[in-house]
This record gives C-alpha cells, sequence and structure tokens, in this order.
C-alpha cells in the first residue's frame, strides 16, 4: 500500500525535524517539571469545590504527569498501578471493570466533577473504565471506603472522582495535537494491528474569568489476535470446514471516539461550569465457529460466520453552579443530564467472498436517560469555630431497558423507571484546634426499594501539623442491578428469574488513617501512611434455588450472602532533588460466608499487594524516566460447588511499566515507553465461573495482552 | 517555521493514522460443477438438459469443454447433444455475469429390459487456466431410473421450535416431514404386540398395576399398591427416595422432566427406552387375554411452541398436554385402545386398529381418536431426523427424564444398520472413505440411537467434525454420511445439512 510508504516516510522526517529542533533549545526550559511536583504534594486543593472533601477522608490523587508517564488515554490504562485496585478485563465484551478491596465495580462509584457517570443500566457503579477518556482530565482522586452519606448508593467501597482541567494558567490560546501509536503484545500493524490513538484539544482564555476548552480523542485498538487468526479464517478441508476455533481474535476490537468541551465563567461571585461531552464506542465481536453448509447447487462449501456489532453512544451535559449565599456561607449546584443508548448488530459474514450477506438483528438493545441534581449548602454557621453544617438534597431520575441484562429470552423487555430523593447532612463539630469530628446522615428513598438510611462519623486528630489522624466509620449500600432484578429466562428445562423484591446489601466500613509527612531538607520530603480498614457486607445478593407456586425448581437471587473484609496497609512516597520514589503494600483478607442459612463460615482468605514506582528527572535534557511496578499477590474466594464450598484461586503475578518523556523543544514532547514488562497474558485461576451447562471451564484469566511498547508524539502551542 | 512544519505533519498524521483499510477483493476461485452426479431419465423423456453449476458468477466469457463415454450407448444412433458432440467433446459457453451453464441430452433410443445404458458425461479442460473442476467433475446420465448415488439434503425439521420429525430415504433421496404432534402411540405391525410412545412429543406413560377398570380411577385415587421412586432434587443435586401412594402424587412424577419420577435400579420407567427395541417399552407388551392388560395413565407430552427462539437457542417443548387414562387389548391381528379424560367415570372411548404390515408401526392419535399417517413404509425410509427425543435415563450419575434436540435414529425395526466413525490414526476421512473400509461388524441393528444428538455440539456451537456416519439400507446399498450443519446461516436451529455418497 502506497499510504504506507508515504506514513513511515513522515514519521522520519518528523524526528529528524523533532531532534534538529530539540538540539536549539533545550535549555529554554527550566526545572519547572520538579518544582511542580513538590507543589502537588503540599497543595491540597481545597479550593475546587467539585473535588472530593480532603477535610474528611483521606484522598488519592493521580494528577496529569501520572497520567503522562504511562501515556495514559483511558481511565484502565493509569489505574493498574493503585495499590488497593485492581483491573480486570473482559476481552469478549471488551469491557475493563475495577474491583477494590476485592470488591467489584458495582461497589465503586465513579464521578466525573462530582457527578455519577451513566452506566449501562445504572448511574455511578459497574463503570467500563476503558471508557473514560483523561484528553480534558486535570486529576483523578480516589477516595476508600464507604462514602454513601456524601455520594450515596454504590459508594461502598469507594469513589473515583475525574476532574476536568479548566482554564489556562499562562497564554490566551494553546493547542494540544498528539497522536500515539502502540504494540498490542508483539502485534503491530499500521491499520489493522496495535493500537492508535489520536488527540486533539484547543482551549482559549476569553478573560481572566471565562475559558472555552474543546476537543476530540480517537482511540482504535485494533484487537488482540494471540494465536486466533481473525475475522476471514477459515479451516476447509476436502470442501468441509473443520472448526478448530482459532477464528475470530483472543481480545475483540474496539474503537472509540469522544469529543467534549467545556465553558468555565462567572456572574459576579458565582462560578459556572458547563460541560458536554459525547462519547462512540463499536467493538466487532468475530464468531469463533464457522457455519459449514454446502451449497446444494454447486455442492461447494459456503462458509459463514454469525458476527455481532455492539455500539455504544453516550451524551453528557453536566453544568455546576456555585458561589457564596450570604456571608461565608457557600452553595453549591449540580445539574445533568446523561443518555446512553446500545445498537446491536448480528449479521452473517461470508468469509470466503469477505462481505456481509444479511442482518439477523439491528435494533437498540438498551437505552437509558438520566436527570440528576445534587446540591449543598456548606459552611452554614461561619462565625462558630466549635460547630458547621452542611445540607444537601440529591436527585435521580432514570428510565430505561435493557434488553440484554433482562436476558434474550425475556418476552417483555418492559421500560423501567427508577427515582431516589435523598437528603443528607454532614456536620462539623471542632473540639479543639487539632481534634474535629464529623458525624453524616443521610436519607434515602428510591422507587424500587423503598427508604434507607445512612450515616457516617469520621474524626481528625492532628496530634501534629504533619502527624495526622483519620478515623472514618460510615455506611452505604449497593442497590441490586437490573439482571437481578428483572432477569427472565423461562422455558421447559430452565426457570431463572430475577428477584424483584431484593434489598440493597448494606455494607460498614471502618478506615483508620495515620499519615506523617517528613521534610527531609530544602527538596526532599518523605509521606509515609499507615491505613487499616475493615468492610461488613451483609444480605449480599447471590443466586439460589428455590420453588416457585408450581412447585418447580427456580432460579433466582436472594440476600443471602455476607462478607468481611480486613485489611492493612503501608503506603511511603518520597521526593529528593530528581528522584520521586515510591513504595507501598496492603494485607488484605476476606472473608465469606455463602447463603447465611447454611453453615459454610470461611476463614480469611489473605492476599497480598505491592506497588512501587521510582521517576529520575535530567533537567538538562528536559527528560523523566519512570518506571513503576505492583506484584498482584495470589487471591482466593470460596466458591459453591455440589460438594459444598470450596475455595478458588488466582496466581500471582506483577504489572511493569517502564518510560521515558522527553522534552524535545518547549512545544513538543515524545514518551517512549514499554507496558507490561513481564509480558502477562493469562493467569492461572480456579475460580473462574464455568458456562450454565459447565461447558466452557476455564482454568485461566486473562488481564493483559502480552509485553507492548509505546509511542506518543504531543505537540503542545501556547500562543496569545 | 519549523514550528508549523511540526504542527503540519502532526495533522497529516492525525488524518493518515485515523483511516483504516476496507479493501476486499472478490478471492473465490471460479470452479465448475455438474449439479447432479447422476440423471435418471424415463422412458417418455426424449431430453435432459445437463446442468453446470459455478461457484461465483463468472467474470469473463469462455468455455468449458465436456467429455463423455457410453455404456451401450453411442453418439449419434442413442444419443445427441446440443451443442454438438459428435467430434467427442462439447463446447459448453459461458457468459460473463453467469451463474451456471447447461447442454441439452438427446435421448434417440430407449434401453432394452434387463440391459443397463448410460452415458457419463465429464468436464475435460476450460477456455481459462485459472478455472478449476469443483466436487463433481462427471455426471452418469440412466436410460433408465436408478438408486441415487450422492446429495446434500437441506432437512425440514421446521427450525428453532424444531416442529417437524423428518424421515428420510437414501435410495430414492426422498424426505417426509411430519409434524411430530399428530400422535402419541405408535402400534407395532410385527408378530408381537407391543405399543410404542412417541418419544419426539415427551410422552410418557405408567402402568397402574392390577387395575383393568378404566372407569375406575381418578385423580383422587389411592393406588392399588404404593410405589417406591426416586426423583433429582436440584438442592441437593441428587436422586432422592419419592414414595407415591395416589394417582395425583404419581401423576406429579409423570411427565417428562428433570424431576421426572421413576426407578432404574428396579427396572421402573415410565418412557421406552432409547434403544427402540420391543422389550424396552414403557407399555408392556399386550396381552390376547385381557384381563392381563392393565390401565395406564398416558402424559400426552408438551405442545410445540410457537415463538421462534433466539439465535442459536430452541424452543421444542411447549406448555404440558393433559394425562388421560388408556387400556390397549390385542386379539393378535388388532389393538383396541380404550381410553377417558383422567376424571371421567361414566364413558369410554374405544377403537380399534388392524395390523398394517407395509408399515412398521401405525401412529395413533389419543387426541383425535383416529390413526395418523406418520412413518413411511418399512423399506421407504432409513433415518428419522426426530428433532426432539425424550426419554427417562441416566445422565452421569443421575437419573432423569432427558430431552434432547437434533436427534437422529435409524430404522432398526426395518432393518436398516449404521455405525459412526470416528477420525483418529489411520482412519480414513470421510471424503477419502471407500467401500474397501466398510465395517460390516460395525454396523448397529439393535440400538437406533446410533447417530443420536453427537453429531454436533451444540454448546460449542459446531458439528463434530471427527466423525461420520456409515449406512446400509434394507436392500444392501451402502452410504457414508457426513452432516454439514445444524443451524442455517443465519444461526437458526432446527436447520440441519448432511452430505450423502452411496459406496
Amino acid at each position: 500500500m502506497s499510504l504506507n510508504k508515504c506514513k513511515g516516510f513522515l514519521i522520519t522526517s518528523l524526528f529528524i525535524c523533532a531532534i534538529g529542533h530539540a538540539q536549539e533549545n533545550n535549555t529554554m526550559e527550566k526545572d519547572s517539571i520538579s518544582m511542580q511536583n513538590l507543589n502537588e504534594v503540599v497543595v491540597t486543593g481545597e479550593s475546587q469545590v467539585m473535588s472530593l472533601s480532603k477535610k474528611l477522608f483521606a484522598v488519592g490523587v493521580l494528577d496529569q504527569r501520572d497520567i503522562a508517564k504511562v501515556a495514559g488515554n483511558n481511565l484502565a490504562d493509569i489505574l493498574n498501578y493503585n495499590l488497593n485496585i485492581t483491573v480486570t478485563p473482559d476481552p469478549s465484551t471488551g469491557r475493563s471493570t475495577i474491583s477494590m478491596f476485592g470488591l467489584d465495580g458495582q461497589y465503586v462509584k465513579v464521578l466525573i466533577d462530582g457527578i455519577p457517570m451513566a452506566s449501562d443500566n445504572g448511574m455511578g457503579n459497574n463503570i467500563d473504565i476503558t471508557q473514560i477518556n483523561l484528553e480534558d482530565v486535570e486529576r483523578i482522586e480516589i477516595v476508600e471506603g464507604s462514602m454513601g452519606v456524601l455520594y450515596g448508593d454504590n459508594a461502598v467501597a469507594g469513589v473515583i472522582n475525574i476532574v476536568t482541567k479548566r482554564g489556562l494558567d499562562h497564554a490566551k490560546w494553546q493547542l494540544q495535537l498528539s497522536v500515539q501509536e502502540e504494540t498490542v503484545g508483539d502485534e503491530y500493524e499500521w491499520f489493522d494491528k496495535g493500537r492508535h490513538i489520536q488527540n486533539a484539544k484547543l482551549s482559549h482564555q476569553l478573560s481572566e474569568r471565562t475559558s472555552i476548552s474543546i476537543g476530540g480523542s480517537r482511540n482504535d485498538f485494533a484487537g488482540f489476535y494471540n494465536g486466533y487468526k481473525g475475522k476471514n479464517y477459515v479451516n476447509i478441508q476436502d470442501n468441509a470446514v473443520v472448526n478448530d476455533g482459532l477464528r475470530g481474535m483472543e481480545w475483540n476490537p474496539k474503537e472509540q471516539f469522544t469529543a467534549f468541551g467545556n465553558l468555565n465563567t462567572g456572574l459576579g461571585k458565582h462560578s459556572i461550569f458547563y460541560k458536554f461531552q459525547y462519547y462512540d464506542e463499536t467493538v466487532a465481536v468475530y464468531n469463533r465457529n464457522v457455519n459449514g453448509r454446502l451449497n446444494s447447487d454447486t455442492g461447494m462449501v459456503e462458509p459463514t460466520a454469525l458476527d455481532e456489532n455492539f455500539d455504544t453512544q453516550r451524551v453528557m451535559n453536566n453544568l455546576n453552579i456555585s458561589g457564596p449565599l450570604k456571608g461565608q456561607t457557600i452553595y453549591n449546584l449540580s445539574f445533568s443530564q446523561q443518555t446512553q443508548k446500545r445498537y446491536y448488530q448480528q449479521y452473517v459474514y461470508n468469509i470466503l467472498q469477505r462481505g456481509i450477506e444479511s442482518y439477523t438483528a439491528d435494533n437498540l438493545s438498551q437505552s437509558s436517560e438520566i436527570w440528576y441534581s445534587k446540591g449543598f449548602v456548606g459552611n452554614m454557621i461561619p462565625k462558630s469555630d466549635f460547630f458547621n453544617l452542611q445540607l444537601g438534597y440529591e436527585f435521580t431520575h432514570q428510565t430505561g431497558f435493557d434488553a440484554i441484562a433482562t436476558g434474550e429470552y425475556s418476552n417483555d423487555v418492559v421500560e423501567n423507571t427508577l427515582e431516589n430523593y435523598d437528603f443528607f447532612g454532614v456536620a462539623d463539630f471542632n473540639v479543639s484546634d487539632r481534634f474535629s469530628i464529623f458525624p453524616g446522615v443521610r436519607y434515602t428513598n428510591n422507587s424500587q426499594f423503598g427508604n434507607k438510611l445512612i450515616w457516617s462519623l469520621s474524626s481528625t486528630y492532628d496530634i501534629t501539623d504533619t502527624f495526622k489522624v483519620k478515623a472514618i466509620f460510615g455506611s452505604a449500600f449497593r442497590a441490586p442491578n437490573f439482571e437481578e432484578l428483572f432477569f427472565y429466562f423461562v422455558d421447559s428445562n430452565h426457570n431463572v428469574q430475577g428477584n424483584p423484591n431484593l434489598n440493597p446489601e448494606d455494607g460498614i466500613s471502618i478506615f483508620l488513617n495515620l499519615e506523617h509527612k517528613f521534610r527531609l531538607g530544602e527538596s526532599s520530603m518523605l509521606k509515609t501512611a499507615f491505613k487499616s480498614y475493615y468492610f461488613d457486607i451483609k444480605d449480599k445478593i447471590a443466586s439460589v434455588v428455590t420453588t416457585d407456586e408450581e412447585d418447580r425448581n427456580l432460579f433466582t437471587f436472594d440476600n443471602v450472602d455476607y462478607s468481611k473484609i480486613l485489611g492493612f496497609s503501608l503506603e511511603n512516597s518520597l521526593m529528593m532533588d530528581r528522584w520521586q520514589l515510591s513504595l507501598g503494600a496492603t494485607y488484605l483478607g476476606e472473608s465469606t460466608a455463602i447463603d447465611e442459612s447454611q453453615v459454610s463460615n470461611s476463614d480469611y482468605l489473605w492476599s497480598f499487594n505491592l506497588q512501587s514506582s521510582v521517576g529520575y528527572t535530567i533537567p538538562s535534557i528536559n527528560t523523566t524516566l519512570s518506571t513503576q511496578l505492583k506484584y498482584n499477590g495470589r487471591t482466593q474466594v470460596v466458591l459453591n460447588d455440589s460438594g459444598g464450598p470450596v475455595i478458588g484461586q488466582t496466581d500471582d503475578f506483577t504489572w511493569m511499566d517502564a518510560s521515558v518523556r522527553t522534552n524535545i523543544t518547549k512545544n513538543f514532547n515524545i514518551t517512549l515507553g514499554a507496558r507490561n514488562i513481564f509480558d502477562i497474558v493469562r493467569v492461572n485461576a480456579s475460580d473462574v465461573p464455568s458456562g450454565a451447562h459447565g461447558s466452557s471451564v476455564s482454568s485461566s484469566r486473562l488481564f493483559g495482552n502480552g509485553r507492548s511498547y509505546f509511542l506518543k508524539l504531543l505537540y503542545n502551542l501556547n500562543f496569545n | 517555521m519549523k514550528k508549523t512544519i511540526l504542527l503540519k505533519a502532526i495533522a497529516l498524521m492525525l488524518i493518515l493514522s485515523s483511516c483504516s483499510d476496507d479493501d476486499g477483493e472478490n478471492l473465490v476461485d471460479f470452479t465448475a460443477t455438474f449439479a447432479s452426479a447422476t440423471v435418471s431419465t424415463t422412458e417418455e423423456e426424449t431430453s435432459k438438459e445437463i446442468v453446470l453449476n459455478f461457484s461465483r458468477s463468472a467474470s469473463e466469457d469462455g468455455t468449458i469443454t465436456v467429455s463423455y463415454s457410453g455404456d451401450n450407448a453411442e453418439y449419434g444412433t442413442d444419443f445427441t447433444t446440443s451443442p454438438d458432440g459428435s467430434s467427442g467433446t462439447i463446447s459448453v459457453p459461458v457468459t460473463s455475469g453467469d451463474t451456471n451453464a447447461s447442454f441439452t441430452f438427446n435421448k434417440l433410443t430407449n434401453a432394452i429390459e434387463g440391459t443397463t445404458k448410460s452415458v457419463t458425461f465429464t468436464i475435460d479442460g476450460f477456455s481459462d487456466a485459472d478455472w478449476s473442476t469443483g466436487s463433481t467433475s462427471s455426471a452418469l446420465v440412466s436410460y433408465t431410473p436408478i438408486a441415487a448415488t450422492s446429495g446434500i439434503i437441506d432437512t425440514e425439521n421446521g427450525g428453532s421450535n424444531q416442529p417437524n420429525q423428518v424421515y428420510f430415504d437414501f435410495s430414492t433421496g426422498v424426505q417426509t416431514a411430519v409434524r411430530r404432534d399428530l400422535w402419541e402411540i405408535g402400534l407395532y405391525n410385527g408378530t408381537e404386540n407391543r405399543v410404542f410412545l412417541n418419544n419426539s412429543l415427551s410422552v410418557a406413560a405408567v402402568e397402574l398395576t392390577g387395575v383393568t377398570d378404566l372407569l375406575s380411577m381418578t385423580e383422587s385415587s389411592e393406588l392399588p399398591a404404593p410405589m417406591e421412586l426416586v426423583t433429582y432434587s436440584f438442592v441437593t443435586e441428587q436422586l432422592e427416595p419419592v414414595n407415591v401412594t395416589t394417582v395425583a402424587e404419581l401423576t406429579a412424577g409423570l411427565p417428562i422432566g428433570y424431576n421426572q419420577y421413576g426407578n432404574l435400579e428396579q427396572g421402573i420407567s415410565f418412557t421406552d427406552g432409547p434403544e427402540g427395541a420391543l422389550e424396552g417399552t414403557a407399555f408392556a407388551e399386550i396381552s390376547t387375554t385381557p384381563e392381563e392388560n392393565y390401565v395406564y395413565l398416558v402424559s400426552l407430552g408438551k405442545e410445540i411452541p410457537t415463538d421462534p427462539a433466539p439465535v442459536g437457542s430452541i424452543a421444542t417443548t411447549g406448555d404440558p398436554r393433559p394425562i388421560i387414562k388408556v387400556r390397549i387389548l390385542s386379539d393378535g391381528n388388532s389393538y383396541t385402545i380404550q381410553y377417558a379424560d383422567l376424571n371421567e367415570t361414566t364413558t369410554i372411548s374405544e377403537v380399534t386398529v388392524p395390523k398394517d404390515a407395509a408399515h412398521n408401526i401405525t401412529a395413533f392419535s389419543l387426541t383425535h381418536g383416529e390413526t395418523v399417517s406418520v412413518e413411511p413404509a418399512k423399506e421407504e425410509w432409513d433415518i428419522n431426523l426426530s428433532g426432539v427425543f425424550t426419554y427417562y435415563g441416566y445422565q452421569g450419575p443421575i437419573a432423569a427424564g432427558l430431552t434432547y434436540s437434533d436427534y437422529v435414529v435409524h430404522n432398526t425395526l426395518g432393518g436398516v444398520g449404521m455405525y459412526q466413525v470416528t477420525i483418529e490414526g489411520d482412519v480414513p476421512t470421510y471424503a477419502n472413505f471407500t467401500m474397501a473400509d466398510v465395517d460390516e461388524s460395525a454396523l448397529v441393528y439393535d440400538d437406533r440411537t446410533v447417530v443420536g444428538s453427537g453429531w454436533r455440539d451444540a454448546f460449542g456451537g459446531v458439528i463434530n467434525s471427527d466423525r461420520y456416519y456409515v449406512l446400509k439400507d434394507a436392500d444392501g446399498n451402502y452410504y457414508k454420511m457426513n452432516f454439514t450443519a445444524y443451524t442455517n446461516t443465519e444461526g437458526e436451529r432446527g436447520h440441519f445439512q448432511f452430505t450423502y455418497e452411496r459406496l
């Protein structure tokens, strides 16, 4: 292809040009990177009204520097290295979900500027984190623990808040363009293999208080073959198809497009922030099986395959207004309207002709629309040093349907409406300068399961200015999901139905956080944090066998299990001249009881994780070297087997990335790196759920796509 | 200056790296193949069109050269062709865009009684070097009707509800599709007096031992003696004992399903054995002494659903049909069927059906009280693609009422033998299997489930390509058969396809 040659030439000339340029300008930029580093640690960023309250919780922050060093395009690229978070990809659907403290994505709430994000059939939880683009992100805040009072349902394990970048610091205009080329394992081609990313963003500071920004990002992941042979493969022997299972891909291809824009302005003392986002994602699913029907006219085999296509579109409009209400009392109001639609296509692909013969399905399979509002009034009693109060409300109205979650056998894909009215309040009792107590309470009224009361109690004690203790005692609940409520599959051999009468799962967490900062010198600092945590989750939803009115066996869901999680972690970070080092470890145990009524209490099953990163800056050549490592210890879970509970496990494995980032000119930088250096693809596992008929038992779990290399070129132009 | 060059370069790269490769080309090889390997002509027919099919439409004009050889047939005296073939070959024209071509065989004489007379046409060459011969390179045109030698059969089981069972005869290539719900019981026409159940409709029957008065038993009746049975429990995932003392308790466990009652250790099964043996029927042998024939409770099975199942799935068993009471008598030459609704206490329906030597069994509808035409005559079918097939039996360690789909049985009562060839080691593939490879001793005549549902893997979604089948019909013809599909291209179940060839 002549285009390929042309592109190869381009990239070569780009390099030559860039290197030539670098030699002229490498003295221009000073030590801005290391200075920035230090600021990040000291400043807590309280001025951002929409960020999570650092007063009440221990907030972990990943900033643009952290994103840049792994050349992260979406949230899945960077969360792998968080000590208490595991990213689990599902190669067949292309979704990646997170688990925190061993609790899956349904227990973690993801917010964008404080507003929960629409997910496949919910609000905020069970988010596919590959769908969250990082191009316009300022930082990512991670709070661990049950945050029900401030963030509502499903904030059981923790909350992740994505904060949008707004405004420009130095110039009137900024144009950012970047391209990123990645291998997927050792697979790479200009078009059909690897990962290809393009980003563009234009920001403009209209006046001191008003800025706008628009941009787009495209991420074309061509899939991971890993020995599979793609969509045009078929094995024909003696005019008959041999199904060797090699058609398709290990990890299906996915193409994502995000367009975004925001407006940040002020009216008097009031700040207004509006954000728009459009997201489109296409996932192609290639059938491993080939239909080898013969053409009865010619007698020749005409191999076809039934392939699928999922197209998800999401539109988000978020508006936030904040300002003083009276005196020092402030208000903060958020409104959001979000829609998500998923289109499903199934078609007959003729493998030899390489074309689509016919469509067997082409419809809207999932749709939801969400109206959301949250508001609070804070600092209500500014005159009192001892007592203060914050009061707020949260409202969610969600309508939609999901034909897949309710089961493909469901005859009545009905539209469901879910409404939440919540009111919450948090009080401050500043007992002394160093000791504060914050009790909080939230009342939820949900149209599905009625009323619910959540509470929390946190306290901070500053032993010295640099040695602080926080204790957080909070509750939260996970609402039953769509499938658990409405799934339906009934025929002569099957009777599987959701349970509309499910109650939410109740979770309580206790966090103890000790943090000590040591200033070691002019530009050196050590931060040490010790955490201990305990989760108690009752009424966990699990599948059960019971009988229906006609005395037939009914497979359904009920609130029967519970689990307890106990853990300890120690995190250290050190800044020293050109070095940034971190080392952390966590030791986590989970005790699960499957079906409380049966005596199947298990002991705590422990797992150990280790995380470390090293960064080194060479100012003379404007280059930062960084590497990070995470050891994921063996994890065990209790599984319900026909012979009683058994322990299944996933073996340990280690992630490691390394990258070099260099500013070739003030405006142009290159990041070159390697992901997954230990070449992890599959990890042995004996806890993979088998299919309904036990036909697809797998003894391993897919975590990665092997050692990959990436190159990112970023051009950043500021002008007035 | 350089800034703008860089900017332009990156912008260009953005554009370039965001396009994708959608190029496609026509990669199907052009092949020509005879539409049929054998063509029979009748005495009345004077000409026959012989068709050559292409794998795709021809992209250019050309010709296909066909040669011929006669068996008791001479060009010019016994036959001619159009286009002319007096030179020894026929040039069949191919026009660009066509998907087939043909020539005409003109019959000038007829075969003399008792002798064979035929012409074999063979593809000999092409005007285009890229063209090639497909699967059937020659066609035999017979002056008399002959047994089919091969074929590709798309069965008429009717989709994801599998509403039809299909009888197929290899020597005539005729398939007969019959709805599964036309009948419930089959009366055996041989010397023994036996009654089969329609196991493609989940029919089940239990004997009320000792009861001869049909009207005396209703739902509330006590059984003459308690029955010690077992049933599969989903909760404990094993067989649990169940003691049955009333008719109502017994009917709860009569219909076929995972928790159907039975007790194989005691030889109690409410269904016919899967093998199809006379001794394995749920009904005891019908005695010519009336008082030895007891009343049976018969579950009339399950309705055939009408809503199609989702792609890749089946919906073959619908609402349960009623349970009725039946008593069958015989004088050795006919059967007398007495039946009534379960709670009927005054009126008995009675139908007498004579034995019919032409068929293995005579199908009878207890729903409509009459015989129905289901099976072709006993030498006119070799296999029955019954779709649904049910019986009480073991699945692993547990016994349950099992429901299969995509099931195939062969005509053991009609003297058809069949065996499965599993490709391993130096066993020939289907394409290479010849008459010399037939293992006469492997042919199974006492178990009709040789094919069963093992030809496909419904959970894996594929045909099991490690096996094919050898069949010997009652006339001594040998065939090999190989399944090629169990869904249509759009993934709908219940559209089987197989190919077969006479050895």
